[in-house]
């Protein structure tokens, strides 16, 4: 049997405790408000255009899910707009998810921490700094770039803006580092580093991460057509999203006591981690997800049956949608609707931290997306939703995320206890 | 929540002053400076320009020789980590590593991007006048490089906070084990000298014209650095049941953030203040009883100047501060290893029971009222700390625990 050794000995993430989700911010190509972002998930309307960001050179690609209605305003807004788009996203989304929140944030600076995860980092800037230093052989150059060449550059500039004096953490995990933003975050939660977390996940359309996934063979339109529907039979890879999604992250009883409103609660977190390539998403030692599953209920103290929907992380690629309807129709049965909010937005890397606000949506305001375009496909076992479905009430959802090199991470949220 | 003790078992250094912990432990007793001119930056500028010149570089022809066993495409600093991580191994006194170990670097501008890679890819694509063309496939993925190598089911994670990324990272392999969500930690960084960092630092007109001074009257800056260290952390119950010294007990770790600007921190000192007080109080420990502060003193103006307020305040003035000392007039500023690195120091200097002196000191700053070790020296001490700052204000400090009477100096 295949099987994750660390599994097998019960080493995966996190205890029990929940967290609540109190303040949400979405930068993305369905909406750059949560008003905006809602509407177009009740609406099935995606964010598929074409791709004007840059040009992809000597390689098909023509559409992409940019965003291209984006304004920073309020408070500085000027200079902001002079930033990279990473921190512009990141500064808009953690203001709107501040707001939502209402936490004081100016009476305790230093009991709140930030946590951003980004695949990519700034790496057009990287190279645009580089290119001119090599250009200019280190006569032409702006050296004032240079901070902002490094990793951290956007999570300070967040801090910076709004004045966050607490831990200040950027994580990279290749595709999978929004998730791992959100179990460092609600670690921190748990063993009191902070009192509230804001933790975001952001990347941005960029030539290089183009060029990276290219060279992988994971874009869609080079062995069928050039389109973004998981799931699907005619599905050849992905086209690429960008964003940022920022969720304000409180201990759930904290955020009862000060009277805020929950929005959903992460009830329980797992990862799993396997040996892999580093250009992959999957290996011959396939991560046990009973085992993984097993765990995430365990820890959430729910059965099975207490799962009303499960957000899959299929990104329209032949291998990890087959792998991961497998995974969840043989856990869960046939039945448990699936859906993939990537049909939305694309493959957005870490602004896959947005997944989890469209399920946090979901089960705040009773209703599933289905998968865009989706027109069926027999070769899937599981139950993907074609249409919207509305409900009285949804109790809990698992999301889910892959990333390269080995790592697949799974979220429970709740709808809060009153 | 009941919170496992963790140690410090073994360490793997790759260092300006040498390879292992012997060597350069010796070497930095000994005052010696690694910091010289170095012609490896490809720069066609003036020559005689100094600062543009001067590095702390490892021995880079040593430490490839033993490359034979890696993949040909492994990047440099992979490289570095690999053999890094192969001695913290060995010097832990293990034969292989748990299978839930949990992997966790601190990324850098060389370790994350792979820069040099990077930068010889962009420079054939200018030099051909054509836009990128490729990108290297293995960028940012250190920490899974290094779990495949040693085949580790355990969770696996880059934390980049520019230079404090890589004691942030300890922290983090501290609370997975604490929390018993693994059962060991192989943590470490591995920073490279590259262009990005060295042109960057250059144009900031922060890099010394000769060998940096932490906490001396003349300092004018920083020296870069490079370095490899890795650090395995278990249980001491653990460590204590295959019958291996370790070097030091972790107590606990803080981070915070100034939030003010980019590249210069809250010259009050309040910020730093606040943190080691955190450190402190999250490893229960009192000010006065630390023995020994490894500070990040890079040798800039403002830095030296407000984490010596910082410490002032935390502890008071001159005779009643701890005894401090940076090492980077021996080593440079190792960019995001730099923070493990200072830990590692910290953990030699409890286990040797000796302080290391502040290399390069000639004239101590006479508004930096903070004891300033100016050579090794024997001590009892049983706290000690290490301090990490960065661009952006992502600081960390990290507590450390003498955890047995550990080996006498013999000079």
């Amino acid at each position: 049997m295949l099987c994750l050794r660390g599994a097998k000995k019960g080493k995966f993430m996190m205890d029990d405790g929940t967290v609540a989700i109190t303040g949400m911010g979405v930068v993305s190509s369905i909406g750059t408000t949560i008003e905006a972002f809602t509407e177009s998930l009740k609406r099935s309307r995606g964010g598929l255009t074409s791709l004007n960001r840059f040009d992809p050179g000597p390689f098909h690609a023509t559409r992409s899910f940019e965003i291209s209605d984006f304004k920073l305003e309020g408070k500085n807004a000027r200079a902001l707009m002079r930033m990279n788009k990473n921190a512009q996203y990141t500064i808009a989304s953690a203001r709107a998810a501040l707001e939502q929140s209402g936490y004081p944030l100016q009476q305790n600076p230093y009991e709140v921490g930030l946590v951003i995860g980004s695949s990519f980092l700034d790496i057009a800037l990287v190279t645009k700094y580089m290119t001119d230093v090599l250009k200019s052989r280190l006569t032409d150059y702006r050296p004032l770039e240079f901070p902002n060449t490094v990793p951290n550059a956007t999570a300070a500039h967040t801090a910076i803006e709004l004045k966050i004096n607490g831990p200040n953490v950027t994580l990279i995990n290749m595709q999978n580092g929004a998730f791992s933003a959100v179990e460092y975050a609600v670690r921190m939660l748990r063993t009191g580093q902070a009192k509230m977390v804001f933790v975001g996940g952001v990347d941005v359309l960029a030539r290089e991460r183009f060029l990276h996934f290219q060279q992988l063979g994971r874009i869609a339109g080079a062995k069928g057509p050039e389109i973004h529907i998981p799931f699907s039979r005619k599905r050849n890879g992905f086209i690429l999203g960008e964003g940022c999604g920022m969720l304000a992250l409180e201990k759930a009883e904290d955020a009862r006591k000060r009277g805020a409103l929950i929005i959903a609660e992460i009830r329980s977190i797992a990862s799993a981690y396997f040996p892999c390539p580093i250009t992959e998403p999957l290996a011959a030692d396939l991560p046990n997800t009973g085992l993984l599953y097993n765990r995430l209920l365990r820890m959430a103290n729910l059965e099975k049956l207490g799962i009303d929907a499960f957000f899959s992380c299929a990104c329209s690629c032949r291998d990890i949608d087959a792998w991961e309807d497998d995974a969840i129709a043989s856990y869960f049965g046939e039945d448990l609707p699936v859906t993939a909010f990537s049909s939305f937005i694309g493959e957005a890397s870490d602004a896959s931290l947005l997944h989890l606000i469209a399920a946090g949506i979901c089960l705040q305001d009773g209703f599933l997306f289905p998968v865009l375009e989706y027109p069926g496909n027999s070769e899937m076992k599981s139950n993907i939703l074609q249409k919207t479905k509305i409900f009285d009430t949804i109790d809990s959802v698992i999301v889910s995320r892959l990333g390269l090199g080995g790592s697949y991470s799974t979220v429970l949220l709740s709808r809060p206890e009153i | 929540m009941r919170r496992r003790e963790i140690c410090v078992s073994g360490m793997g250094l790759i260092t300006p002053l040498g390879t292992g912990c012997n060597k350069f432990w010796k070497n930095l007793l000994a005052g010696r400076s690694a910091i010289r001119t170095t012609d490896i930056f490809k720069f066609p500028v003036d020559p005689d320009e100094t600062p543009l010149h001067m590095a702390a570089p490892l021995d880079f022809q040593r430490i490839s020789g033993a490359d034979v066993t890696l993949p040909e495409d492994l990047y440099w600093g992979d490289r570095l980590l690999y053999h890094a991580a192969q001695q913290a191994i060995e010097d832990a006194g293990l034969a292989s590593l748990p299978t839930d170990t949990a992997v966790i670097i601190g990324g850098g501008a060389s370790s994350t991007l792979n820069i040099e890679e990077f930068e010889a890819q962009l420079a054939l694509d200018i030099a051909q006048d054509r836009p990128l063309t490729k990108v290297p496939p293995g960028i940012l993925s250190s920490e899974k490089i290094l779990a495949n190598r040693f085949d580790l089911y355990g969770p696996k994670l880059m934390v980049a906070t520019a230079c404090s990324s890589s004691s942030l990272a300890l922290g983090y392999a501290y609370d997975l084990i604490a929390m018993g969500e693994c059962s060991c930690a192989l943590v470490g960084c591995a920073d490279t000298l590259c262009q990005l960092t060295h042109s960057g630092f250059y144009g900031l007109k922060s890099i010394a014209p000769d060998r940096c001074k932490p906490f001396d009257e003349n300092r004018r800056g920083i020296s870069i650095g490079e370095a490899a260290i890795v650090l395995i952390l278990e249980p001491s119950e653990q460590v204590r049941q295959r019958r291996k010294e370790a070097y030091c007990r972790i107590s606990g770790y803080s981070a915070n953030c100034d939030a003010q600007r980019m590249t210069s921190p809250d010259e009050t000192g309040e910020v730093w203040l606040r943190l080691m007080q955190k450190g402190l109080e999250n490893a229960s420990i009192l000010p006065q009883d630390v023995g020994y502060v490894c500070a990040h003193g890079t040798g800039t103006v403002i830095n030296d100047l407000t984490e010596s307020k910082s410490i002032q305040q935390l502890f008071g003035t001159n005779s009643t501060t701890p005894p401090v000392s940076s090492i980077k007039g021996a080593v440079g500023h190792c960019m995001a290893a730099a923070g493990i690195f200072n830990c590692a120091v910290v953990a030699l200097a409890l286990k040797h029971q000796v302080l290391p002196p502040n290399t390069g000191l000639e004239e101590k700053d006479k508004q930096c009222s903070i004891t300033i070790v100016t050579e090794a020296t024997k001590a009892n001490c049983n706290v000690a700390i290490a301090n990490a700052f960065a661009f952006g204000g992502n600081n960390t400090c990290v507590v450390f625990e003498r955890c047995e009477k550990g080996e006498v100096y013999d000079g």
